[in-house]
């Protein structure tokens, strides 16, 4: 028979089987609905631009003047905020009090100074209740970009004033500031692997709302792989371990269920997609680079299923295996993946985490995409699929007939 | 020639089959008769290998292990098939596990079993006759030389029964061995050679 056909005949099983098919693809559909409902008009508040903020800058050293437009303009460059520098603090606060912006900063004279001479740079910030999630995340990025950029500003400084004592000339100066500012902005944008710290995603970078939508998206997938994992426990309970199939055809079998499978986790993800784009506008390209990470996800989902559907006997018991781990993966990622300060353990298992890898190949597409981290995550998904497969199919002949 | 040795399944403290040894010549068609929970069903599980015996071993035709099972088609006493494809579909699938796709192979079960009125419907909306009809023509969709068959009868009318005989006739004459399980021999009589009786895991007379 043609291997197609096989793959047919399993799509219709699986879909076929009572309405678990169904009710998994419309699983997303509550969950989708709950966080257009609750979370969404606190991530957004309905603003296209991701928030406002207001910036007083009372420092006049040239390094934060430098510091920030950096900052800043590397946010407003990708279009993520829209800053408006005020004049006094009682402006920036009254934006605030008015709704007007989300969040006002204030740099103190001597921030610089303070820094450099070791004291401890104190930044004010102010937000309104309201805006309290976005204010946070805000406050994170700059935190983290300040002291970052900082120290790097710093070393700058100090190879420029070596180069001043060895009498290079001005011009050379000069491209050793620019090179090591635009060294900096690399090191800025991957600086959570730069300074060794394994947080997971680079804060700044990856707002919450699209980290939201992205976990959104992993979780629906994963739940619409239930009933692969019922149907496979209970092919090998009823099926292969009472009529035996040669190996080699155990395998075809077990390729097409993972294709199948494959196929099904699929349909839930068109079914998210457009409320995605409807819940915010989603840019085409997005759609272009995240298909490939959707399919990969699709197809490791559905072997981590089949995978499950043979380690249990019972298919009930398959099923609460495939919630706990889900449950657990998925809490991890919401959870841990902003942590700087994990235990080398859980950081590393986070890193080669499926789930993280998927919700990092969504979030990061949503965005301007990072080729060198969609990557990483491609091939993290790859192996995992790899390794899903290889022991699902050990089990999996292990537990159909002698 | 099917040749068991000294054959031991236990469950737990359980004896189902205790050291039951048998021959099955070329050709020949043996009836297996017992009590229920007798041990019939363990007995032949264990002869088609889809149960591992905890002692003993079987060869057929001299060999063992997988090329010994390939020579062996066998009928669960469950109904074992895909219940959300239709009777054709799963003729079709069972036939690309065991071998290759033989769609005359289909046609002919299907006319023999008369199964053409339903041929089309899904297994899972089928009578429990229909079903067993369809749990033996998919058993003997592949290549086999000998057939073990669980209990093909249960829930058949007398004119299945009739059509079943028929279908096993054709087996016999083209030198097909078997092992039947029934609780009724009359039906396949005129076909058996040899009866086998099993009472608590032992062969009795
Ligand atoms: N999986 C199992 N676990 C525990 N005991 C079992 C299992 N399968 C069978 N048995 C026991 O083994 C004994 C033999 O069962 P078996 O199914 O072989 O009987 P049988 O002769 O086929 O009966 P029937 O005529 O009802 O089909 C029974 O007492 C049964 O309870
Ligand atoms: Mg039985």
């Amino acid at each position: 028979m043609n291997p197609f056909l096989f793959i047919l005949y399993d799509i219709k099983r699986l879909f076929g089987r009572g309405k678990t098919a169904f009710i998994a693809m419309l699983s997303p559909i509550p969950v989708v609905l709950m966080f257009a409902l609750f979370l969404a008009p606190i991530l957004t508040d309905g603003n296209e631009t991701f928030f406002s903020g207001a910036i007083l800058n009372e420092d006049d050293s040239e390094s934060v003047n430098q510091l920030m437009n950096i900052i800043v303009n590397y946010e407003v460059g990708k279009g993520n905020v829209a800053v408006y520098p005020v004049k006094d603090k009682e402006t920036g606060e009254r934006l605030v009090d008015e709704g007007k912006v989300s969040v006002f900063l204030y740099i103190p004279p001597d921030t610089y100074n303070d820094s450099m001479n070791g004291k401890k740079a104190v930044l004010e910030f102010y937000y309104s209740p309201a805006h309290s999630f976005d204010a946070l995340t805000f406050y994170s990025g700059i935190k983290s970009s300040m002291s970052v950029f900082g120290q790097g500003i710093r070393l700058v400084n100090i190879a420029v004033g070596i180069a001043e004592k060895l009498g290079l000339s001005q011009e050379e100066i000069i491209r050793i500031w620019d090179g090591g500012v635009n060294d900096l902005q690399t090191v800025f944008i991957h600086r959570g692997r730069v300074i060794g710290k394994n947080g997971i995603f680079l804060f700044g970078a990856d707002y919450h709302f699209r980290f939201a939508i992205a976990l959104l998206f992993a979780t629906c997938a994963y739940l619409s792989s239930f009933p692969i994992i019922y149907l496979t426990s209970l092919d090998l309970t009823e099926i292969f371990n009472k009529r035996s199939v040669p190996t080699k055809k155990l395998f075809t079998y077990y390729v097409s269920r993972i294709i199948s499978g494959a196929v099904l986790i699929m349909f839930s993800f068109l079914i998210m997609f457009p409320v995605a784009r409807a819940l915010r506008q989603i840019p085409l390209n997005f759609a272009l680079s995240v298909i490939p990470g959707m399919l990969l996800t699709s197809l490791v989902f559905s072997a981590l299923a089949v995978l499950t559907g043979s380690l249990f006997k019972r298919g009930q018991s398959a099923l609460w295996g495939g919630l706990y781990f889900g449950t657990a993966s998925i809490a991890g990622v919401a959870f841990l993946s902003d942590k700087t300060d994990l235990p080398e353990a859980v950081s590393f298992l986070m890193r080669i985490s499926p789930f993280r890898a998927s919700v990092s190949i969504f979030s990061n597409a949503m965005f301007n995409l990072m080729v060198e981290r969609y990557t990483y995550d491609m091939l993290i998904l790859l192996a995992a699929f790899l390794i899903f497969s290889v022991a699902g199919f050990v089990m999996y002949r292990k537990r159909s007939a002698v | 020639m099917i040749e068991a040795k000294g054959l031991v399944k236990r469950y737990g403290k359980y004896t189902a089959v205790d050291n039951a040894s048998l021959t099955l010549e070329k050709g020949e068609i043996v009836a297996l008769l017992g009590a229920n929970g007798s041990g019939k069903s363990t007995l032949l599980g264990m002869l088609a290998m889809v149960l591992k015996p905890d002692e003993g071993e079987v060869i057929v035709d001299g060999l063992k292990g997988k090329p010994a099972k390939s020579k062996i088609a066998y009928v669960p006493q469950d109904i074992v098939l895909f219940e959300e494809l239709t009777v054709l579909e799963n003729l079709y699938s069972w036939s690309s596990l065991k071998g290759k796709e033989n769609i005359e192979r289909a046609e002919y079960l299907i006319n023999e079993l008369e199964m053409t009125d339903f041929k089309r419907k899904r297994v899972d909306r089928l009578s429990g006759g229909q079903r067993r009809r369809v749990n033996l023509a998919v058993a003997l969709m592949g290549k086999y030389d000998y057939l073990l068959l669980d209990e093909p009868l249960a829930g058949i009318d007398a004119h299945g029964g009739e059509c079943i005989e028929h279908l096993l006739r054709a087996e016999k004459e083209k030198g097909c061995s078997m092992i039947v399980t029934e609780h009724n021999p009359t039906v396949l009589l005129p076909l058996t050679d040899r009866f086998l009786r099993i009472e608590g895991g032992h062969f009795i007379g």
